[in-house]
């Protein structure tokens, strides 16, 4: 667990007509490879914090394992750098324990896919106030080159040299299965301006708002994506004014389809078309359903209004009644 | 000397555009000061912080504002750098704000985000040392200083030159040769300008320094003796050198030695004809370096020229006596005039100083390329501002300034109108054609993924919104610019066409930048 320094709670680190930077943000040294797409993730991000002038001091990052984890010690905020695949429990945990904290969770996809597989499920299900970026770059980095769950076929790795036996998971047809979601969008770490305009988006939402961020490897996935978003003919941005904003400059270098996110039925449809190798790759906002009950609000709700003492006194009666 | 300098420092920076500026938007008398004018905190906020009425008022402390606008910070000392990193920090926060409220459309965040026009108009943070002699502690903090990534203007006055006390044997070599205007040289970036204060043409010099869009480090020698300042130079005891480094890109183009006295010549002659040496100036500094001659020697000007059989003798016109030289002081004594000889060469000026010939065949490759060059960067800007592609530009529509102009700006600045030559850097801000050709990068396209910052840093900086902006074409050689190119993830960088002819395998580096197109 990362903490903050006590001088960053005094009046001075955060007043309320602070004009916040992305220096606020800044944490250690990334340790990324030069031309990783994590870089303008954080930077996305960093922005998004400072333009909605969140204190450092109300925000949590959580991670599980892999290059993409190292985000909590690059972001001066409280982090949490967790064990493989369980970033969304322990994401949840804080979520419920205090839900005045903004959480966002990091994983990549072997993280989230793969081994955190069923607790991303569930994660959905439930719906907690999460921000919940997963970096996508098709392989697993950090251990050098292993089949990962999105590796599309012929990809030679070290686990399957002559390419992965099996096609690639699609995790927009995953997660448009699944009960209780009310978020998904996917951008992509060259397009940096529409990445940060989705984290706003994610930002502002209240649920757990999935974003999957397509990036490349620099060392082990040069070619994702289409030569690393080069082929621009792969993809195209979802428009509509309910959803992601396009700079009209990049409109030009995709194609362009309009979508009404609030059709969950357009969305899967949308969502089983997505193979990037068959048809374009949408980018924007797939779906959004603002009315549906975060899990710390149907949680809390049920709970009485305690003041700190009542809750004590609660938590005592319970204990002793352990047993008896 | 020393109040006299910083009343001078204070005419240059003060008052301050910025401030100006600043009364002028509020609708404040010039020449009232702030806290005479009545001022609605409430309004002033707001008109900083546009769209902020729900969330009310930013309260920024003004008094805060107009004390940091209204002249330059001068700090004293260089020990405690953290101090010295807060105070600029602060300062140009403060002034920050003062942009904001001028242009509250700006999405300046950042000093470093500011172009050289508006930096110039915030005063700057002064570093003012005055001290008897150089000490070789100065150099740690100094170089902390001046690698803090902060734009100071370091004056550094000393009253006294050469004054270490002679060594002999084999203590001769470690013996401190402070020269702080070589010291400024070495970070390649910074304004460098070494001068006796008072000195001909002083005022114009400092000026410059202060002025400049570039960090400054001011070397001064500030003797207590009047007339001892323009005999440093004659003496080439301190050689006056200007390196400006906004200028052009080589040593000739930016190194300055012309305001020396017979800046060609090796060494300056009396009206006597005696040519006047480092011992010349020792010996009026402290003559007790020297004692009266005994026994057989040379004139110091014929051991100068070669002739060593015998130690050599200074005869101090009228004076009438021969004075000896000692062995600790003859080896300063040359290497002064070898240094003196090594700065002309780097100036680029010799006995007969002629104007350079370009390289052939590598200009001619050069121009034809910056024609191409600038004909793809119209038609890719057309392209994006109509929103269209396939826009041809005729070749007759492009006007272009040759390289050769430019080179032979550069190389002729030594003459005496040097003011009259155009350089790049008043190329650049006149729009003579010039910007066309020059690397340039789509900032706002940039993922941060620290390729081309990690490729060469001098070249590449990222700015307040984390996008890599390019900070000098000129931080580095042709070939950083198309790597960086290459491993851009975006291809964004465009490395334009190479500014300097002579950089080794060119045609290597311009055919891979021609694949990038």
């Amino acid at each position: 667990m990362k903490g903050l320094h006590i001088d960053q709670f005094t009046p001075d680190y955060c007043p309320e007509d602070k004009n916040f930077t992305l220096a606020d943000y800044e944490g250690e040294q990334p340790r990324w490879c030069k031309g990783c797409g994590d870089f303008a993730i954080l930077t996305a991000l960093e922005k998004v914090l400072a333009t909605n002038k969140t204190p450092a001091n109300e925000l949590v990052c959580v991670s599980g394992i892999g290059c993409s984890s190292r985000f909590p010690y690059y972001l001066k905020t409280f982090g949490f750098h967790g064990v493989h695949g369980r970033a969304l429990p322990i994401s949840t945990g804080v979520n419920l324990a205090n839900p005045k904290l903004k959480v966002v969770t990091i994983m990549g996809d072997g993280d989230c896919f793969s081994i955190g597989l069923g607790h991303w499920i569930h994660a959905l299900r439930y719906n907690p106030n999460l921000l919940v970026l997963v970096f996508d770059n098709e392989i697993y980095g950090l251990t050098k080159k292993q089949t990962s769950p999105t590796t599309p076929l012929g990809t030679s790795t070290r686990t399957t040299p002559d390419g992965p036996y099996l096609p690639p998971l699609n995790p927009l047809k995953l997660i448009m299965g699944a009960t209780g979601v009310s978020f998904v969008a996917q951008a992509a770490t060259w397009m940096p301006a529409h990445l940060t305009a989705s984290i706003q988006k994610g930002f502002e939402h209240q649920g757990l708002s999935f974003i999957r961020v397509l990036q490349r490897c620099p060392m082990f996935s040069p070619q994702a994506f289409g030569d690393g978003g080069k082929q621009r003919e792969l993809f195209q941005f979802i428009t509509d004014p309910e959803g992601i904003r396009v700079d009209p400059s990049l409109a030009q270098v995709a194609g362009q389809i309009t979508h009404d996110p609030r059709d969950l039925r357009a969305a899967q449809e949308l969502a089983n078309s997505s193979d990037h190798s068959e048809n374009p790759s949408p980018l924007g906002l797939l779906f959004q359903d603002p009315s549906l009950a975060s899990y710390d609000q149907i949680r809390l709700g049920h709970l009485p209004s305690l003041s700190p003492k009542e809750k004590g006194a609660l938590l005592m009666k319970k204990l002793k009644s352990y047993g008896s | 000397m020393k109040d006299e300098l910083l009343k001078l420092t204070q005419t240059i920076c003060a008052p301050s555009p910025l401030l100006s500026e600043v009364k002028a938007k509020l609708g404040m008398s010039e020449t009232l000061d702030f806290g005479a004018d009545q001022i609605d905190s409430k309004k002033l906020g707001l008109s900083l912080c546009p769209g902020e009425e729900a969330s009310g008022p930013m309260t920024a402390n003004w008094d805060d504002v107009f004390q940091a606008l209204s002249g330059p910070v001068v700090l004293r000392g260089l020990e405690d750098s953290d101090r010295i990193f807060h105070v600029y920090d602060t300062h140009m926060e403060l002034a920050i704000q003062a942009f904001r409220l001028l242009k509250p459309e700006s999405k300046v965040t950042s000093w470093t985000q500011l172009n050289n026009e508006d930096f110039l108009k915030i005063p700057p943070v002064v570093i003012y040392l005055q001290v008897q002699q150089l000490e070789p502690q100065i150099l740690a903090p100094l170089a902390e200083i001046m690698t803090g990534e902060r734009e100071f203007k370091v004056i550094v006055s000393q009253a006294n030159l050469h004054q270490n006390q002679p060594r002999e044997g084999r203590a001769l070599p470690l013996q401190n040769h402070l020269d702080l205007g070589f010291f400024g040289l070495f970070f390649r970036q910074w304004l460098v300008l070494q001068t006796p204060v008072g000195g001909k043409g002083f005022s114009i010099l400092f000026q410059k320094a202060m002025e400049s869009p570039r960090p400054a480090l001011i070397s001064l020698y500030d003797p207590s003796e009047a007339n001892l300042n323009q005999f440093a130079l004659e003496t080439r005891a301190f050689p006056s050198l200007l390196y400006d480094p906004e200028i052009a890109l080589d040593w000739e183009g930016s190194l300055d030695i012309s305001q020396n006295p017979s800046p060609t010549k090796s060494l300056v002659r009396s009206a006597k004809g005696e040519a006047l040496t480092l011992a010349h100036f020792l010996f009026k500094q402290n003559p007790d370096l020297f004692e009266p001659l005994v026994g057989n020697a040379v004139p110091l000007d014929t051991w100068l020229e070669g002739d060593r059989s015998l130690a050599p003798y200074l005869d101090i016109e009228g004076e009438g006596t021969k004075w000896a030289i000692p062995p600790s002081l003859q080896e300063q004594i040359i290497s002064q005039v070898q240094l003196w000889g090594d700065l002309q060469k780097m100036a680029g000026i010799t006995e007969t100083t002629k104007p350079q010939q370009g390289v052939e065949g590598l200009d001619e490759i050069i121009k034809r390329t910056n024609e191409k060059a600038v004909a793809e960067a119209m038609e890719r800007l057309s392209a994006k501002l109509l929103g269209i592609s396939g826009i041809a530009i005729g070749d007759g529509e492009i006007t272009l300034e040759t390289e050769a102009e430019t080179d032979s700006g550069a190389a002729s600045r030594h003459t005496q109108e040097p003011e009259e030559e155009p350089t790049t850097a008043e190329a650049k801000t006149t729009g003579k054609g010039l910007a066309n050709e020059e690397a340039w990068i789509e900032s706002p396209l940039c993922t941060a993924c620290d390729e081309c910052t990690g490729i060469n840093p001098k070249i590449f900086a990222y700015n307040g919104e984390k996008q890599a902006t390019l900070i000098n074409p000129a931080g580095g050689p042709f070939a950083d610019l198309v790597k960086a190119a290459e491993k851009c993830p975006a291809s964004i960088i465009h490395p334009g066409v190479p500014l300097n002819g002579k950089e080794k395998n060119l045609d290597k580096w311009l055919k891979r930048a021609a694949k990038l197109a």
